[in-house]
């Protein structure tokens, strides 16, 4: 019973499933074409969201397997928030492209959730390995969705080419990992999150965290595996990229974070090199090669490459503030390029097509969409004011106060091309004249348009008032249980 | 005890020998049949290594689950496609594939040399009934009971996901009309 409750969060995501599958199975299917039933999804993870702020629950669970607590509640709420954010989003896309298959989306994205929540609490690899497994072959599905729909704006990139793209590519990555695991549980004999650190043998530990560091790499897109991010990007239907750019890269990092940082605190010196390397690839090649993109879901594509390589930099400190600083960015970025990925769809809902001069005259068009997306890429940017700027700062002090002085060099400077290509998408939106001039366009439906305003609310108000976030974020670092920042020479 | 000690070791070699043998096959062999035959004898080699490491029962479930089911699937497939298909020659360069092997090879080497120098600790002794039927089911249904449970949703999301992307076509076929209309009037 005690552990029923402590496992809540998961449980309730299925309950939402259970709910939906009925709703589905019930209505008869001509009804059921027309409703949207993204909303009750939507809606439904929001009142969960809610409901995480009320119900207090913490502790172990499941003969110590599963473990709730601030970390744990941290992640879920943000994967809830993603999901709700990317239902809003998707609402109508989901209707109008494949009305007679909505159930079958929003369940996929449910399970892709109920496994997503269970990821940061897990304690046991066992559970690690199968929640994350869980979270991925839904994405695998939701990629292949409408992949039979002739629709002449994924002409250039197609959802069958994207699903097996990322299903390929997930599977090797789940072998790299598990490969890695086994040599890491054979040398310490315990499948036990908070034991595995204890591993002898210095040379088959170090090659079973490297084979964990690429098999988690593949997903969230770090650099040497990151060719099929912008594939798929371009291929799968974008309220669907929205959620995939950000919910599981999440997840990925929590769980790099409780093998390495938790897991392997004592052996940080085989990780750091390895961690601190991949983050300086990501930045410089995910930013490097956005510059020349056309197509905007590419570029976002190779900005999120990019965008990881910042958080690795905080998550290579190996300490509680830089783990908080995880923790901040990866809120800022959920918010930021959830956002940026709608408003690029609202555009292309219009009919304006992904190319980058698609954009051309966004701000004539449709003045509040332009807004929204000068919102989100000043804040992918890190200009001030908005919250990618804190979480950029943020990132960069605990690599100076960890003592990580050439990382942060490398984060500025490139950074700074960064600000490039943002700008340059902010340039077509607002400096350019429209190519093609529709008075009756249409940017999406309401629900779009809420989920790009929650998000605008988020990235804006929290970059005004980032004190919450950042305590939450503290909190929830302080309860994984790693090393607070020992004392470095040259920081402060 | 000698002669004991000196079996176990060629029961060891034997299976070992077989194992990478029949893994070498799967990679290497051109024709698709035999690199699935091939598999099975890497994996009924892995589950000899299972029965020396007593593990009765996941030798056995070694056995009927991999040679028996997923083997026979490989199989299936492979027939269904048709046994003569053959892999097109990759026509990638030359130079990063050696330097891939090369790199592979490397590490596979300095782990070999660097372990070779080490002593590895004795296991730990055998609490009796280890590996048994009784045991693993003990430790599924206690110590990894939420594991298991979330493995069989996960494998039932798995078959609801092949089924929902395998049935595209089918299904689709009156909302391409639908779709049609809806873009149309947009039009």
């Amino acid at each position: 019973m005690n552990d029923l409750v402590t496992l809540w969060v998961p449980l309730a995501v299925l309950g939402l499933g259970v709910l939906l599958l009925l709703v589905d199975v019930l209505t008869p299917p001509k009804k059921a074409a027309q409703a949207d039933v993204g909303w009750l999804v939507a809606v439904g993870l929001l009142v969960i969201f809610g409901a995480t702020f009320l119900v207090d629950v913490q502790g172990v669970a499941a003969y110590g397997a599963y473990r709730t607590g601030p970390w744990a509640l941290f992640f879920q709420r943000l994967f809830l928030v993603a999901g709700a954010l990317a239902a809003f989003g998707g609402v109508e896309d989901v209707q109008k492209r494949t009305p007679g298959r909505q159930g079958e989306y929003w369940l996929m994205m449910l399970f892709s959730l109920s496994g997503m929540v269970l990821v940061p609490g897990a304690q046991n690899l066992l559970l690690v390995v199968v929640a994350f497994e869980l979270m991925s072959i839904p994405l695998y599905v939701l990629a292949a969705h409408g992949k039979t729909d002739p629709d002449e704006a994924s002409a250039k990139g197609n959802a069958a080419e994207a699903a097996v793209k990322l299903y390929f590519v997930g599977a090797l990555s789940t072998a790299f990992t598990l490969f890695g695991l086994g040599l890491l549980t054979g040398l310490t004999g315990t499948t036990e999150l908070a034991r595995i650190g204890a591993a002898p043998l210095q040379p088959l530990a170090a090659l079973g965290l490297l084979f964990v560091l690429g098999g988690l790499g593949y997903k969230i897109g770090m650099v040497p595996f990151h060719m099929w991010v912008p594939d798929t990007y371009q291929g799968a239907r974008a309220p669907f990229v929205a959620f995939l750019s950000v919910a599981p890269k999440a997840a990925g990092l929590a769980v790099i974070a409780g093998i390495f940082a938790f897991g392997m605190q004592t052996q940080k010196s085989l990780w750091v090199g390895p961690l601190g390397m991949a983050a300086f690839l990501s930045m410089a090649i995910g930013n490097l090669l956005a510059v020349t993109q056309s197509d905007t879901r590419r570029l976002l594509g190779y900005s999120g490459v990019a965008q990881m390589g910042y958080v690795l930099i905080a998550l290579a400190t190996g300490e509680e503030f830089g783990l908080a600083m995880v923790l901040f960015f990866l809120v800022a970025y959920l918010f930021t390029n959830l956002g940026a990925f709608l408003v690029v769809h609202a555009n292309a809902e219009a009919g304006a097509g992904f190319e980058v001069d698609g954009l051309a005259g966004l701000s004539r068009r449709a003045p509040k969409l332009a807004l929204a997306l000068a919102c989100f890429l000043l804040s992918l940017a890190g200009i001030p004011f908005v919250v990618g700027f804190w979480a950029k700062l943020y990132v960069l002090l605990a690599a100076y106060r960890a003592g990580l002085v050439s990382l942060v060099v490398a984060g500025v400077v490139l950074a700074v091309i960064g600000l490039f290509y943002y700008l340059r998408l902010l340039r077509a939106a607002y400096m350019t004249e429209p190519t093609v001039s529709r008075p009756d366009e249409r940017f999406g439906g309401p629900a779009l348009g809420l989920a790009i305003a929650l998000c605008v609310v988020a990235v804006v108000g929290l970059g005004l008032f980032p004190k919450p976030l950042l305590d939450a974020a503290t909190r929830a670092s302080h309860d994984l249980g790693v090393p607070a920042a020992a004392p470095h020479v040259g920081a402060r | 005890m000698q002669q004991a000690d000196t079996l176990e070791r060629i029961y060891f070699a034997l299976c070992a020998v077989l194992a990478i043998a029949g893994a070498l096959g799967t990679v290497a062999s051109p024709n698709p049949i035999r690199g699935a035959m091939s598999l099975l004898f890497t994996i009924i080699a892995v589950a000899g290594l299972y029965l020396q490491l007593h593990a009765p029962f996941l030798a056995a479930i070694q056995l009927i689950v991999y040679a028996g089911a997923v083997v026979v699937l490989f199989l299936f497939v492979i027939m269904l496609i048709g046994p003569a298909a053959v892999a097109p020659r990759d026509g990638r360069a030359l130079v990063p594939r050696i330097l891939a092997g090369l790199a592979t090879s490397a590490v596979v080497v300095t782990t070999i040399l660097v372990l070779s120098k080490k002593t590895f600790p004795r296991p730990p002794v055998l609490q009796h009934g280890f590996g048994s039927v009784e045991a693993i089911g003990e430790a599924l249904f206690t110590d990894y009971l939420v594991p298991f449970e979330a493995i069989s949703f996960l494998l039932m999301v798995a078959i609801v996901g092949a089924v929902a992307v395998a049935r595209g076509k089918s299904t689709a076929s009156p909302a391409p009309s639908d779709d049609d209309a809806v873009s149309g009037g947009e039009a």
